[in-house]
């Protein structure tokens, strides 16, 4: 296909997507410089761009503190037609007893972009979800890799914390142990293990069964906790569950108990036992999930802090939202050379100079990158607790610089160009915080406990040219 | 950093030299963040790519910090940076140019002086919240396929690889989709205007 044959406007298109010839190119020129309309179009697809662009971020990291906000956001488009899908009979049959129906409810009247667009070659026709975020599985079998795609089959997850997005929009945090099996993109089965599941209007007709009994989910999100004892918990964090329990022929039966939000109920074999809110609490959907879902290493996050597995070349470079992220880099590395640090001993820290503080030779340390690049000046306090002791904080950029290619991340580009700026500050007493030298409008500090595993920060940054820093160097466990 | 000759070049006005009009720090920075999505569909008219366009703004949002002190008054912020910024990306796009293949220049100077004189800003946060939308109602699939152009190089060609595909086709796929989106956003910016 030459460029004459392709319209004005998918050049456009192919040259914002780095595809364009030059061939292309040179006709694009001829065509933009002597069509205002054209311009006007090169412009509005500039705005789509950075919308783009946007979205891959936003979408990239759905697991944090929004639960996949851009997703879930309501059709502005008004109603021509029903999406509503067709309900899923139970296909889960042998040895089963009990089944979750999951159901969203209100569905009426949405309008899907898919219902206009035109059907095009899915990635993988067997592909039925994204594992889109793994912190820490360990998996026994197979071990799908964050961000890859899911074919139906069986999974035993030994530990850790997963997030699936299935490709009708139900999405599931896992938290190990669990032994699940993918059976459709309507349909899963847990024999063991606790998720919260937050079904959104399109995903209507997701089915999960376990071993006990069937749930019909008349809301939004619930949680759920499957024992190794045939014991099933529903917890109703929001909307309304119906439960069912199954008799021997794995039929539903007619009976049904409903669980209102604020509500658990638990099941066990042969029998459904309501357990009021008062007697028994709702968990949340962390409650549900249990301690543990942080790295090893990592017991406590408090404050706004979160851990980052996934990191992108280019995501220390971007603007992030106002959280402090913690970043696992390299393990178990023996330092072949003294490593300069700027703190090494408890206490509360206001100031950050370089010292003469090294960790030594020989030395076997995990690394974290603890990054905060906020769009707000205003201060950010959080906690981090390590399961081992710290052996030195590296707070100050030129040893931040020094330290990048010995226990860094390879593939990611740190951001040494805003060396400047990069570390804590005030690195000393006379430094002036509200000029360009410094990195934001109040001191940082840092504390670290009496027995060296927890860190308490407090950090803030101009949001202009502001990255704040520091690494994290704990005693490795590996190879000792 | 060195000093860019280009806002040296806009010395402040003498009818506000007086030290207490200048803009506080504070109030830059809010101008800042309010205005930096602008600023950034302003360098990617000229630029070729995301990755340089976050390299100019970083660039251009220092020579803006050292040189607040020629701001006045809010009023002024957007044109005033868009100057630094168009400056700082001609200025990138001329090193670019050795490889990569990137529209002429006349053509760039164009359409950024068109962009100065449209009032667009609300209209782009308006394009890029319908775009959100209409993302959010494609399946987790195709959402993924129409991104991955913009989750690094090699992204689009490793979904084709998995899919058992050609880089090509896929990316007919992905402007299949986009001009659906594009048809989506216009749509539903015809809704919020009626």
């Amino acid at each position: 296909m030459t460029a004459s044959d392709r319209s004005p406007e998918e050049l456009i298109d192919r040259y914002l997507l780095g595809l364009a010839s030059a061939e292309e190119i040179a006709v694009l020129n001829e065509q933009l410089a002597h069509d205002e309309s054209l311009r006007q179009h090169y412009r509005r697809s500039i705005a789509l761009e950075g919308g783009y662009r946007e979205a891959a971020i936003h979408f990239a990291e759905p697991a944090e503190d929004a639960d996949f906000p851009a997703i879930t956001q309501p059709a502005i488009t008004p109603a021509t037609s029903s999406s509503r899908p067709p309900q899923h009979s139970i296909l889960w049959s042998k040895n089963v007893t009990v089944v979750l129906l999951v159901v969203a409810v209100a569905m009426t009247g949405k309008w899907l972009l898919q219902d206009f667009i035109a059907p095009l070659a899915s990635v993988d026709d067997q592909a039925v979800a994204r594992l889109v975020t793994s912190v820490d599985a360990a998996w026994r079998g197979t071990a799908p890799e964050p961000g890859s795609w899911i074919t139906p089959g069986r999974f035993h997850l030994e530990s850790g914390t997963i997030k699936l997005e299935f490709s009708r929009g139900a999405r599931l945090t896992v938290q190990g142990p669990a032994d699940f099996q993918v059976l459709h993109a309507d349909l899963l089965h847990v024999s063991v293990g606790n998720l919260v599941a937050r079904i959104p209007e399109e995903a209507i007709g997701f089915t999960i069964t376990t071993d006990e009994t069937e749930v019909v989910d008349l809301g939004t999100e619930f949680g759920l906790r499957v024992g190794q004892g045939r014991q099933t918990e529903v917890h109703v964090m929001e909307g309304l569950v119906e439960v069912f329990e199954r008799d021997t022929s794995d039929q539903r039966s007619a009976g049904s108990v409903r669980v209102k939000q604020g509500q658990a109920v638990r099941w066990s074999a042969g029998e459904a036992q309501r357990l009021g809110s008062e007697s028994i609490p709702v968990r949340s959907s962390e409650a549900v999930l249990g301690t543990g879902a942080h790295s090893p290493g990592l017991t406590i996050l408090q404050g706004s802090i979160r851990l980052k597995q996934d990191v992108s070349k280019d995501a220390l470079k971007r603007q992030a939202t106002s959280w402090i992220e913690v970043i696992p880099e390299q393990s178990g590395v023996l330092l072949e050379q003294a490593l300069p640090v700027t703190l090494t001993s408890p206490g509360h820290y206001r100031m950050f100079p370089a010292s003469e503080a090294v960790v030594p030779v020989g030395t076997r340390v995990d690394s974290y990158l603890l990054h905060f690049r906020s769009t707000q000046p205003a201060p950010i306090q959080g906690v981090i607790k390590f399961d081992r002791q710290i052996v030195g904080l590296i707070c100050e950029a030129d040893q931040l610089a020094v330290s990048d290619p010995v226990v860094g991340r390879s593939g990611v580009r740190y951001p040494v160009g805003s060396r400047q700026y990069r570390g804590l500050e005030p690195r000393g007493a006379g430094e002036n915080l509200n000029s360009q030298q410094g990195g934001g409008w109040t001191p940082d500090d840092v504390t670290i406990s009496q027995d060296m595993r927890t860190l308490g920060l407090g950090v803030n940054v101009n949001p202009l040219l502001g990255v704040d820093q520091l690494r994290v160097l704990v005693r490795s466990e590996e190879g000792s | 950093m060195s000093r860019d000759a280009n806002y040296q070049s806009m010395p402040p006005d003498p009818e506000h030299s007086d030290a207490a009009r200048v803009l506080p720090e504070v109030e830059f920075v809010r101008l800042f963040a309010r205005h930096e999505l602008a600023l950034r569909n302003y360098a990617r008219l000229i630029l070729p790519d995301w990755n340089s366009v976050d390299d100019v703004l970083q660039e251009a949002s220092i020579t803006m910090w050292e040189s607040r002190q020629q701001l006045r008054d809010a009023s002024g912020f957007v044109p005033w940076g868009k100057v630094i910024v168009r400056h700082k990306c001609f200025n990138a796009i001329a090193r670019l140019r050795r490889d990569r293949l990137i529209l002429d220049r006349d053509v760039l100077e164009l359409i950024a002086r068109e962009e100065d004189e449209s009032p667009a800003a609300d209209v782009l946060t308006d394009i890029q919240c319908s775009l959100s939308d209409c993302l959010g109602e494609l399946t987790p699939q195709r959402r993924e396929l129409v991104l991955a152009p913009y989750r690094g190089t090699g992204e689009v060609k490793r979904i084709a690889e998995a899919g058992d595909k050609s880089p090509n086709a896929l990316y007919k796929i992905i402007g299949r989709i986009r001009a659906r989106l594009s048809e989506c956003v216009a749509s539903k910016l015809r809704v919020e205007l009626s």
